[in-house]
């Protein structure tokens, strides 16, 4: 009845420490990331990167869950399957939202950065990071039902 | 006169909100439910946005309903909905173990309707869970100096549900 593959990611040091590697890396490529974190569809902290203590991973993750839910939403009213990812673009920097490829919305990748880069690489960057975590833990759609 | 009226749903996780609204909803809601993977709550899905439903009053009023996540990491969506609602249905869930202690998180969280009487309590399960009993509830909320109607309602009944908008909408 409960997510029990959401439950084995949120509490598996193997796959949070691969979530962490791979986010430090983006923060190492595209250094106008500030923070980056993996967090569940329904609102709870997997693993995160802050350059800061102010950014807090379990309110930061409750707003991702609900924002991925929502923009979900407004896709299915405009009769899209999906939403895949999400920008809030602002004057102080952007913030991306995208659900991890391979598992179905049910884990998402929340980046914030300053406006230093470039947005398309910043968005390219997001993507690779998400990608690299698919591969390296095997994320498949069929395979984490 | 038609006028339109914004509602909120509000309680714990699992009280039965995203099931009022459901019932009473002319157009399918707008569901932002997912997998849950919280084992303190028995259910397959929860709601981490909102939802939001629609009903025209025989009146001509018309109701946006608007339910709220219950999980204490998502009250910053409270807020944000309830910007610009006329009142607040709390559902308190009769089968926790202390739904009394737990409904007081909801109530300061919706603190402005409550203070000025724009909500009601509704208790769920009652048939199963009598205790806390309805006059328990109202002694409680006149000892914390905020009387508001208490009624008993199973979210599954659109009659139930429907009674207690009407109950809201008049002491609104
Ligand atoms: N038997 C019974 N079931 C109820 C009652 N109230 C709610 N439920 C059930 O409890 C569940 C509540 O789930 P949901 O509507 O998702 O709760 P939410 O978290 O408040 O949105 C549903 O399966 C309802 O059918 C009640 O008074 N009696
Ligand atoms: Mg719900």
């Amino acid at each position: 009845m409960h997510d029990d593959s959401l439950r084995v990611w949120r509490e598996s040091p193997v796959f949070k420490a691969v979530c962490r590697a791979e986010m430090d890396e983006l923060r190492a490529s595209t250094p106008s990331v500030q923070a980056a974190i993996i967090a569940t569809a329904d609102g709870f902290d997997v693993a995160d990167v802050c350059s800061d203590k102010r950014y807090s991973p379990a309110r930061l993750s409750a707003m991702a869950s609900s924002m991925m839910a929502l923009a979900g939403a407004v896709a299915k009213e405009a009769d899209y399957p999906d939403c895949g990812s999400l920008i809030v673009e602002s004057s102080g920097g952007k913030t991306i939202m995208m659900s991890l490829p391979g598992t179905d919305g049910r884990l998402v990748l929340l980046v914030i950065a300053d406006n230093s880069t470039p947005f398309g690489m910043l968005l390219m960057n997001g993507r690779q990071c998400a990608h690299r975590i698919q591969q390296r833990l095997n994320l498949t759609s069929d395979s984490n039902n | 006169m038609s006028s339109e009226h914004k509602i909120i749903f509000a309680g714990p996780t699992g009280a039965g909100k995203t099931t009022a609204i459901s019932q009473i909803s002319e157009k399918p809601p707008v569901s932002t439910d997912v997998a849950n993977s919280d084992l303190r709550y028995g259910k397959a899905t929860t709601t981490v946005a909102i939802d939001f439903g629609e009903l025209a009053l025989d009146g001509g009023e018309k109701l946006r309903l608007y339910g709220v996540p219950g999980q204490h990491r998502f009250s910053f969506i409270w807020e944000i909905a309830a910007r610009g609602a006329l009142g607040v249905i709390l559902i308190a869930d009769n089968t926790l173990e202390d739904p009394m202690e737990e409904l007081q998180f909801y109530l300061q969280g919706f603190d402005s309707f409550v203070q000025r009487g724009a909500a009601v309590v509704v208790v769920n399960r009652l048939e199963t869970h009598p205790y806390p009993a309805e006059e328990d509830y109202v002694k409680m909320l006149m000892d914390r100096g905020t009387p508001l109607p208490v009624m008993a309602c199973d979210p599954r009944k659109k009659d139930d549900v429907l009674t207690v908008l009407d109950v809201l909408l008049t002491v609104c």
